[in-house]
Parts: C-alpha cells; structure tokens; sequence
C-alpha cells in the first residue's frame, strides 16, 4: 500500500500509538523541545523525526488541541505553543486537529469561553473529538472512538484488587479525582486499598503497566467529562470488571451488571459495589470476560482503522474541493482507488 | 552562494519568557536582527526561530536542544554570553559537539569554549548597542554637581552593588536602583542616603537610567564576572551617562564638568568601536565562512 505522507508532532503518546499503525500513512514527527517523546509510555513506535516543516512534502498534517489550550499562557508558551506554531506555519496540506478533550474546567473558564477559544483557533482544520458526547459539547468534530489492538493487553490471573488509571494531576473535576479519593476512603473504611496507578503504583514503563493493569480485578473509572477513556478500555481489554461513571457513550456498550457496571456518583454506593466484586471473585471474573468481549469487537483497532482511513479521506479530498485544485482532487480520488482499507 | 535563512533560537523564545524580558536575547538577537538587512553583505534573511520553520543555518543564543540539533542537517552556531558550562543543568559540551561553530560574548567566554571544541571555529562577536533602539543621550549642562549614582541590573549582582555602598555615602550621593527586585540597604546606612528602587521596565529602562547623573558598575574578580561583557557600560555610554567602576573613578566624575567631558568622549568612542553593524558584520563572515570550511580559521 503506497503511503501518505503526515506531518505531525508528540503530544498524547497513548493516544498517538495507534495513530502511528495507521497502514497507509508515512508519519514525519517534528523534533522540538515543548512536547517530548518517551519510550516509557507505548515503547519505541517508529515514526520519522524532522527538524523543521518542509512545505510541498506532505499530503496532511496533523496537530493536537485540548481545553486546557485556552488558559492565555498555556496557548502563549505552553502546549498550546506548539499548536499554535505549526497551525501558523503549515498552509499548504489540510491539517486535522485531534481535540482530546472537552470544554470543561470549571476551574478555571466557563464551557462558552473554551469553546469560543477553540473555534477561533481551529476555524477549517478537521477536528476530529473522542466521543459523540464531546462532538455534542463542542458543536463541532467527527468522533473517532479510539481502537486498540486486543493481543497487547494482558488478561492474566486475577489479584484480588481494585485499581484506578487516571493522571496525577490536572483537571481534577474533569476526571473527578474528589470522588476517587471518596471511594478511597469509603474503601480504606473496609480496610481495602483502592489503587490510584500513576500516585499509588508508577509503572517502571509500558509492560509493567500492562502487566499490573492485567492481574487487577475490578477497575474504577470516576472521569467526569473526560471523552472515552482509554485507560478504561485498556481495562476492559485486560480482562477487569470495569466499574464505571455512565458518562461519553459508554452506556452504550456497557450493560449494567453483564459486562461491567455503570455507577452514580455515590462514594458509598461504590465502594460497597467495588467491595463486594472483591469479595464475589468468580462474578467479578465473568463480569470481566464479557467486558472483554464486548471490548475486543467495539473497540478493536481495525474499527479505528477504517474510520481513521474514512475520515482522512474525506477531509483529503474535501480540503482539495475548496481549493479548486481539481488536479490534485483526482490524484488523491484514485489514490484512496487504489489504494482501499 | 545562495540566500540564507537564519533562524537565532533565542533563550527568551525557548524559554517562553515575554518578548523584551531577557536583556541577552535584546543585545545579542533583537538588536542584531534589525540590523541585518542594513549591515553587511546580503547573505538572506534572519529572524527569530519559530517551531516548524524551516532554516539553513540555527543560531542556538543560550540556547541547548541536543535532541533537536542532532538532526538538523543545516549549519548550527552556539552563542554564549554566560559561563552556563558552571551548571550542572546545561548541556553545554554535547550542544557545542552538535555545532559547527561556537560564539562568545567575552574573550574568557571564547578562550574556555575553544577548549571544549578546539577543532572547530570559535569567534569572539562581543556585545554591542544598536542606536536605534536608544533614546537621545542625556545632557548634563545645567544639572550641577553629581547627586545621584544609578545602579542597573539583574537581581543576582546585588552582592557587586553591596560593595560600592560605602564610597556612595561618603561621597554623599543618593542611590537609584533599576532591576527586577528592590534593593535593601544595610540597616546602618538607611538613614545615611537616599534610596529609590524603579523595578526593571523593558519601556522605561532607559530613562529611568537617565535620571541620574552617573552609574556605578563595580565588578568582582571571582567566578562568573570574569566572564562578564561590559555590556552596561556600553549601554549606560550610549545614553550619555558616564560610568565609574570604582571609587577612584567615581570621583573623577563628581562636577558637571567631568561628567560633560567623559560623556562626550565616550558618546565618540561607542559609536566608532560599538555599533552593532560591526556584530551583524561578523556573523555574516562567520556564517560564509562555514560554507567554505568547517576547520578552525
């Protein structure tokens, strides 16, 4: 398969792993000093790097926004830097423009401001968003919910534990870390230890993270507006019985009690759930394997895949349209010909 | 040779500080930059960094970004105006092993970077003033015998300023202080002078410097300041203030006369031996030079 040429640049590593399989793009990643690459995170994927952007060498570009963008100095010198930089620079290739986040932080703007701040900054990029309730939220963007491939996660024999896969820090009302820190609590009450990974756990890198994610039980998501939280999906993959906030879609696919539960924000009411899961090993293991199930047809990386593969070609050949650039319109028409997912 | 692009990846832009904060940024990139059409040869343009843009040659000013430098195919110059190398935290020695020149502000600064990268070539560019960016000199006919000394700078050099207290009590001088932390007195000499703090303005700096009659530059001899450019004198000279460096200076510049004739005499000597024109000059030469030769010239 004859690849595209896509420029792009490290923001969201997780994220941007399974970006980096996509079988019919070439990836060309900017080296810089503002947002830096690890192997600690998915390993080494294997992408071009580039000192600068070269225009008349790509066929699309690629760059990443979030809310916390439209905080002055974060756009000024922060992450939004770099955002803004290359949105400056790049004008010769359509750019879409991965919004990993949702207009919420509360503690900092109201939603209408952050949503007037993206729109101004983004104008015609494609925006593509991470879940149908954050395309609802911003009033724009295609959602491509993400796709894992099922063979990297671990389903090993299960401790007896109860984990939680959110950052450190940042937007704690975004993730709602003051109701993890509740069923903590609540769950510390019974004498259980609910484990934050990242705080309570640091994984030493991507294998050991799996390897714990896999041996864990039951995983609580407590995410507020985060839109589809991979790390729940990283759960479900591993085989955990995934206790959840009903919040971006996932009721969609988790049924209450079958392949998951899906929970109020009642601290008590949580850790009571959490507790008994515990302590009903074999419900909590099937409970889990349906989860799993679930997890590996809708979230699976040939899904992800093709709607990736739709999207580019159809913001490819649209970005051409408005340009009048009938030449290129129908060199790319038969390049996505020939050259089908 | 074809037209350049030249890219001077600042330590203000690096570092995200607000444009105008970094006094080295303004002397040796700012200053620099506007000039370079009109100096020189044409050699192409030059201009700040920016993150994606595509350059023949990087200027890294203060700057050390390895990562970046070991796949950037073009000519990189390492401009230094601070010891840096004396903080663990700086990369100084891979960033220079990546460059195919190195620059210093001082002779020291070029003397001790030609040990870290004997086999390339290292230049001595030293600060100097683009009058353009100045306001008119100072007059001091009229204003009388010397009352108050000025003292600029970074807070970090109180401790050079901590010395030449005494000479400004006994000299009867008041004290006017422009940096971006207030200046305390020692307790027993509170009440002996008169002490203004102006916090450091990148609008106002100059005349504020100007509303005294003389600025104090006293200099230590140990660990960075042998490094140091006279980069404040220079400045202070070219907005017709006189500078005393010590005591015995000091009082040689106490009447209006004095004042008067050392400014005039230094006015002449920063326009013929300082203008930044010269800098633009050689950078250029050393930018052309690279395309000839990477061997130390």
């Amino acid at each position: 398969m004859k690849k595209l040429k896509i420029f792009g640049v490290p923001w969201h590593l997780g994220h941007q792993y399974e970006l980096a399989k996509l079988p019919f793009l070439e990836w060309h990643w900017l080296k810089q000093y503002k947002r830096d690459y690890s192997t600690k995170v998915r390993g080494d994927f294997m992408v071009n790097w580039v000192p600068y952007y070269e225009p008349g060498k790509y066929d699309l570009a690629m760059l990443h926004v979030d809310q916390q963008i439209s905080d002055p100095e974060i756009y000024r010198t922060g992450k939004g830097f770099v955002y803004r930089s290359l949105n400056e620079i790049i004008q010769d290739v359509p750019k879409i423009v991965i919004n990993h986040g949702t207009p919420y932080w509360p503690e900092k703007f109201e939603s209408d401001y952050i949503i007037e701040f993206m729109k101004r900054i983004t104008k015609n990029n494609y925006m593509v968003v991470n879940s149908e309730r954050a395309a609802e939220m911003w009033g724009r963007g295609t959602p491509i919910i993400h796709g894992l491939d099922p063979a990297e996660w671990l389903d090993l024999p299960k401790e007896a534990r109860s984990v939680t896969m959110i950052s450190p820090g940042g937007c704690p009302k975004y993730y709602d870390r003051a109701l993890l820190a509740a069923v903590q609590e609540q769950l510390a009450d019974k004498d259980l230890n609910h484990t934050h990974i990242t705080v309570d756990f640091v994984a030493k890198d991507w294998d050991d993270y799996r390897q714990f994610l896999g041996r864990s039980l039951v995983y609580f998501n407590p995410t507020k507006e985060s839109p589809m939280p991979r790390s729940r999906t990283e759960a479900l993959l591993s085989g955990c019985c995934v206790v959840t906030t009903p919040t971006h879609d996932i009721d969609k696919y988790i049924k209450n009690g079958y392949n998951g539960f899906l929970v109020k924000r009642n601290p008590k009411a949580i850790a009571d759930l959490i507790e008994w899961l515990l302590n009903d090993y074999e419900t909590a293991i099937k409970v889990g394997q349906r989860g799993r199930e679930m997890a590996k047809k809708q979230f699976h990386i040939d899904r992800y895949q093709k709607d990736w593969y739709e999207f580019i070609k159809a913001s490819i050949l649209d970005w051409h349209i408005k340009k009048d650039n009938s030449e290129k319109y129908n060199n790319y028409s038969k390049y996505f010909e020939e050259n089908k997912l | 040779m074809e037209k350049l692009k030249v890219g001077f990846l600042t330590f203000e832009y690096f570092h995200g500080r607000r444009k105008g904060s970094i006094g080295s940024t303004m002397i040796r990139v700012r200053w620099l930059i506007d000039m370079w059409k009109k100096a020189g040869p044409d050699i192409g343009e030059a201009e700040i960094y920016k993150i994606g843009e595509k350059y023949d040659v990087i200027v890294y000013q203060k700057v050390y970004d390895p990562p970046m430098a070991e796949i950037f195919n073009g000519k990189k110059i390492l401009d230094i105006c601070d010891p840096d190398w004396r903080h663990w935290g700086h990369r100084v020695k891979q960033t220079l092993d990546l460059c195919d020149a190195a620059v210093g502000a001082t002779k020291p600064l070029a003397e001790y970077i030609t040990n870290l990268m004997p086999d390339k070539p290292v230049w001595l560019i030293p600060d100097r003033v683009n009058f353009d960016k100045f306001i008119a000199s100072k007059e001091h006919r009229g204003t009388g015998p010397t009352k108050t000394a000025i003292w600029y700078g970074f807070s970090d050099n109180f401790h050079a300023l901590e010395l030449a207290v005494d000479s400004i009590v006994e000299l009867g001088l008041d004290l006017t202080v422009i940096s971006n932390k207030p200046f305390n007195l020692p307790p027993s000499i509170t009440k002996k002078i008169k002490l203004i703090n102006y916090p450091w303005s990148n609008e106002h700096w100059q005349s504020d410097i100007q509303s005294g009659d003389v600025v104090i530059n006293p200099k230590l001899k140990s660990g960075k300041w042998k490094y140091k450019s006279n980069n404040k004198t220079l400045n202070a000279w070219a907005l017709g203030m006189p500078v005393a460096q010590n005591e015995a200076e000091l009082k040689l510049l106490m009447t209006e006369e004095q004042r008067v004739a050392e400014v005039e005499k230094r006015l002449i000597e920063v326009r013929r031996e300082w203008d930044i024109e010269k800098s633009v000059m050689e950078y250029k030469k050393l930018i052309t030079s690279l395309y000839k030769t990477t061997k130390n010239n």
